[in-house]
């Protein structure tokens, strides 16, 4: 090897890439020069979780905050804002129809009840397509988007963003425990308007349409009680039906309209004109008086609906949810009803020393570890030991972290922070932390993947809130755990006594159990070749042999 | 976010038109020069990280691309491959940071320790050390005059000819001839008397 091969070798290990940030700063200055008329392609979306936040306040904030009471500010579109591809329906609405609302409502309840009835746990996977007059800045006009969420509408996933939506899984089961009567159905929706009895017929009537609108668009509902809703819809006096509409995205519909009052706009739900099947829902304003020239103030529609196994799939998968995925929610549900893990109170700072008091086999343990694992700390006999894992006694540590992605790279900071991390999807990181051998043989099952999960839990010092956090949302771990092929799930009284909730992998070697508390599912433990290892207690502390 | 996923396909004609064929485009249609960027920013990148670490690299990345295009109207359509030039601009404006360039280069040399790699060091059991050729090179890195230096890294690193490395850095080829062999010598002599293959693998432990 001679001098030219060790200096193609020299720091051989920096990556070919472009860094995003280098990207961003070249596009916005090409932007300087051409304001107006560079149109570049992006290869990222940095406005994902604006747009999630922007699809929300369109979906949950139209209807829920009408439910609540609150009046949206619906600007007037009479200026030019462009036009989405598809022609916007621009039927006149007091065009007299054929079809009455209640007819309308009739077809798309005989429709409805064909459909399949899908568990509230299972995950569907959608594509809309979100168009606006008048969008948030940064935000484009027409806006597409991939939406995992499940039948209840309790979890949503949106490429890394996780969001819990509290008020539509209420709606839900509680329609859902309704006799199947309309008149029931009525009652309850009318009641949902406001709490005193002073509201209006029309306070009524936007909140049962808006509430009808969310559940239809969001929600996979029962058949009967989808049903239900579309004949609710028909019994809202005012509701009238626009016939020949089309949607944003050009397909032919009929429309229930809730027409302008004092409370809202136009608001839309759109119907396939052939098989009534939910296309798209709508708020629009006629714009000067002239309602042929009206233009959709917004509109989202369904370009698709797929029932799939686990967030962030998009293969059909008609099975009802695993166990693992039903748990996987449970987790999700109960740290995102936690607060926000993971932001505030995460360590982030790597020389940090953790305390933490384990029960293994052997007994209990005490180990001062810093939040980087890259130095330990324990007694050995009486004697308090440091080592660095780049010292020589090293070799001698049982390290909470043997092997697996570098702190950096887990949770970066400064420089590293710009450079690819781990990936925010269930499956991908699966097969990410896969590559990282952990001393296991059996890659098919993600052996290496499961105990690399399961060091990190321990041993990486921002799981302090005992949820983890990987530079993307602890809820995809268990995601992706439950992505594990073959993995079960067990309920078990671990030996401190604690009820826990156990993700078991069908593996030979390495870590074949993960343990999580039953009710907060905060990381409890694991089993390691059949040994448990139990975290009873961890804080941070100011330095090696310090008990808190 | 996970670019790989997301990464847009490559368009065909892409592949068909050459630097410069693009860069003639792009003097009517901007937007076509972010298919220069895209074909050779993650090259210049990689070329800028290693002598100047992270941190510098992005600055200089983006602003080698902006000369770039503001100087899209005196490119030589003659020239095929905009390499050389794109390189050319990203070496003057490293030459800027020449010093912090040396001090890391030191830090290794004295350290054993890397930090332009740590934000790359993948797995944690991995060592962020660059071992004792590293620290050779690293010192030999430091002591060349910048010139030598250019010369001798550009061959190294960025999989430009003799010709090309000559028109990135305006010197006759045959200056980049001499150039080579003078600052091979310097750095063989650093690396010692000693057989460099013995330096070359660091026993795993």
């Amino acid at each position: 090897m001679n001098e030219m091969d060790l200096l193609t070798e020299f720091r051989a290990e920096v990556p070919l890439g472009v860094s995003p940030h280098a990207e961003e700063l070249f596009r916005a200055g090409i932007q300087d020069h051409f304001a107006e008329r560079a149109r570049l392609p992006r290869t990222r979306n940095p406005f994902a979780r604006i747009g999630m936040r922007w699809r929300l306040a369109l979906a949950a904030g139209l209807a829920v905050g009408l439910a609540l009471g609150v009046l949206v500010a619906v600007q007037p579109s009479g200026q030019r804002a462009g036009q989405p591809a598809g022609q916007p329906s621009a039927e006149a609405i007091g065009q007299p129809s054929v079809l009455t609302a209640r007819m309308l409502a009739d077809r798309a309840a005989a429709a409805a009840l064909t459909g399949p009835t899908v568990p509230a746990g299972k995950w569907a996977y959608q594509r809309t397509v979100t168009y606006s007059a008048s969008p948030p800045r940064g935000i484009p006009a027409r806006l597409t988007q991939d939406i995992w969420s499940t039948a209840d509408g309790s979890l949503e996933y949106q490429g890394g963003g996780w969001s819990r939506n509290a008020v539509q899984p209420a709606l839900y089961r509680e329609l859902s425990s309704l006799p199947a009567n309309p008149v029931a159905i009525d009652r309850y929706l009318a009641r949902l308007s406001y709490p005193n009895a002073n509201a209006t017929q029309t306070n009524d009537e936007v909140a049962a349409f808006t509430t009808i609108e969310q559940l239809l668009s969001s929600a996979i509902l029962p058949p009967s009680l989808n049903a239900e809703l579309y004949r609710a819809l028909g019994d809202i006096p005012t509701v009238e039906v626009r016939s020949h509409v089309t949607d944003i995205d050009g397909r032919a519909g009929v429309a229930f309209v809730l027409p302008e009052n004092s409370q809202s706009a136009n608001l839309e739900i759109i119907l396939d004109a052939k098989d009534y099947g939910y296309l798209a829902q709508a708020a629009w304003q006629p714009s000067n008086g002239t309602p042929n020239s009206a233009i959709p103030f917004t509109e989202t529609a369904v370009l698709h609906t797929t029932l799939v196994s686990g967030p962030g799939r998009t293969a059909a998968d008609l099975a009802p949810p695993s166990q693992a995925v039903l748990a996987a929610e449970q987790a999700a549900i109960a740290v995102l009803a936690a607060g926000n893990p993971g932001q505030g109170t995460a360590l982030t700072h790597p020389g940090q020393w953790i305390y933490r008091k384990l029960a293994a086999a052997g007994g209990t343990r005490e180990i001062w570890a810093r939040v980087d694992d890259t130095s330990q700390a324990s007694y050995v006999d009486g004697r308090l030991v440091t080592c660095a894992r780049s010292a020589t006694c090293a070799s001698g540590i049982a390290w909470l972290m043997p092997a697996g992605p570098a702190y950096p790279v887990v949770y970066p900071s400064g420089a590293a922070a710009r450079y690819p991390q781990l990936p925010d999807d269930p499956q991908a990181l699966l097969d990410k932390l896969s590559t990282y051998p952990a001393g296991c043989a059996d890659t098919a099952a993600y052996c290496n993947a499961v105990s690399v999960f399961a060091h990190m839990l321990l041993g990486y010092g921002n799981t302090l809130l005992g949820y983890g956090n990987i530079g993307v949302s602890p809820l995809t771990w268990y995601f992706s755990l439950a992505d594990v092929p073959g993995v079960t799930i067990k309920h078990v009284r671990d030996a401190a006594g604690r009820a826990d909730v156990e993700f078991s992998f069908p593996v030979t070697s390495g870590v074949t159990g993960i343990l999580y508390n039953a009710r907060t599912y905060q990381f409890a433990g694991y089993l390691d070749n059949g040994a448990v290892t139990l975290l009873l207690q961890q804080a941070t502390v100011s330095g090696p042999g310090v008990r808190p | 976010m996970t670019p790989q996923r997301q990464a847009p396909a490559e368009p065909d004609s892409d592949a068909e038109a050459d630097d410069a064929t693009v860069i003639q485009l792009s003097r009517h249609e901007p937007e076509q020069f972010t298919v220069l960027f895209r074909r050779h920013a993650p090259h210049i990148q990689r070329y800028v990280i290693r002598r100047l670490g992270p941190d510098a690299a992005d600055d200089i990345v983006a602003e080698t691309f902006l000369l770039a295009f503001r100087r899209r109207d005196s490119y030589d359509p003659a020239r095929a491959d905009a390499r050389p030039w794109l390189y050319g601009i990203a070496t003057n404006l490293i030459s800027h940071h020449r010093r912090a360039e040396v001090r890391l280069y030191r830090a290794l040399a004295r350290t054993g320790a890397d930090p332009v790699c740590v934000p790359f060091t993948d797995r944690v059991d991995d060592r962020v050390s660059a071992g004792q050729a590293g620290q050779l090179i690293a010192a030999a890195l430091a002591g060349l005059p910048a010139g030598l230096r250019d010369t001798l890294l550009l061959a190294a690193w960025s999989d430009l000819s003799y010709e090309q490395i000559a028109l990135a850095l305006d010197v006759p080829v045959g200056t980049v001839r001499s150039r080579l062999s003078r600052a091979r010598a310097r750095l063989r002599r650093t690396l010692g008397d000693a057989d460099p293959s013995a330096l070359a693998e660091e026993p795993q432990t």
